[in-house]
């Protein structure tokens, strides 16, 4: 069995997986809202003071978010951002992936951000 | 953890193909590239991967052949059993998508069906249930 190597540059890994990481936190917090509350892209939209579709863009991870844009949408959709900066440890991994076979060593971010639930801000959104 | 197996076809791809595309008609933020790396760190690591946005059954469902997805890029493939992904082979999505498209995603689940029967796999070649039994960790 060949193995292949995927490596874009750490440079370019490192902003991939925090942008990804960021929108995917994001998209979930949507998912769950719009399920769970009915809320609206155009409500999301209207709470932020922009068009939805530029709320549309963002949650389909298509644009680039400024901070300000990603706090803003955690505060319309009722949940607060953790964030945190740590040193990297020198003996992380910081190749590419090899397919098939899967990698480990990768799941410790130089960047965590976290979108959590807040029930102050759920009646916020609600009202 | 999940896996992924590439066809022979799927990592020249990766390394001639992939690089050289741009965001299309959706204007992503992200070049292909780095979209791709990051759905495959998503898989790999067992992150949540969110069904239909990045990850998805084509139809009809009794096919059992998936899509991996980015804003830019479907890289088809089917499950051979859960957490394991066969990667046949990947796709610019514009190719797809809108009034421009060439190519369609009927052909698509065909080729991969027909590269799997070809295969010669331990049976059963592929793996079925929901998208949560096959992926979700």
């Amino acid at each position: 069995m060949n193995l292949y190597l995927y490596d874009i540059g750490a440079r370019a890994r490192a902003a991939s997986r925090f942008i990804g990481h960021v929108r995917t936190e994001l998209q979930k917090a949507w998912l769950l809202e719009r399920a769970s509350r009915r809320i609206t892209q155009q409500q999301v939209a209207t709470m932020i003071g922009v068009h939805r579709s530029v709320i549309n863009r963002e949650l389909m991870g298509y644009s680039n978010l400024t901070l300000r844009r990603v706090a803003e949408l955690a505060w319309a959709l009722g949940w607060e951002i953790v964030f945190s900066l740590r040193k990297r440890d020198s003996s992380e991994i910081s190749s590419g992936f090899q397919i098939p076979v899967s990698v480990g060593g990768y799941d410790r971010p130089v960047l965590k951000t976290n979108v959590i639930q807040s029930s102050k801000d759920n009646k916020k959104v609600a009202a | 953890m999940r896996w992924i197996y590439g066809f022979p076809d799927f990592p020249p791809w990766l390394a001639r193909d992939l690089p050289n595309l741009k965001p299309g008609r959706l204007n992503a933020a992200d070049p292909p590239q780095e979209q791709v790396d990051n759905i495959f760190y998503r898989w790999i690591t067992g992150k949540e991967i969110i069904y239909s946005r990045q990850f998805q059954d084509l139809l009809p469902m009794a096919d059992e052949v998936w899509e991996m997805k980015t804003a830019d890029i479907r890289i088809f493939g089917w499950m051979y059993r859960p957490l394991k992904f066969i990667a046949v082979f990947g796709d610019y999505a514009d190719l797809y998508k809108g009034s421009k498209k060439t190519r369609t995603y009927e052909a698509a689940r065909r080729r991969v069906v027909a590269e799997r029967d070809r295969l010669n796999l331990d049976a059963p070649k592929l793996a079925t249930g929901t998208f949560d039994e096959l992926v979700s960790i």
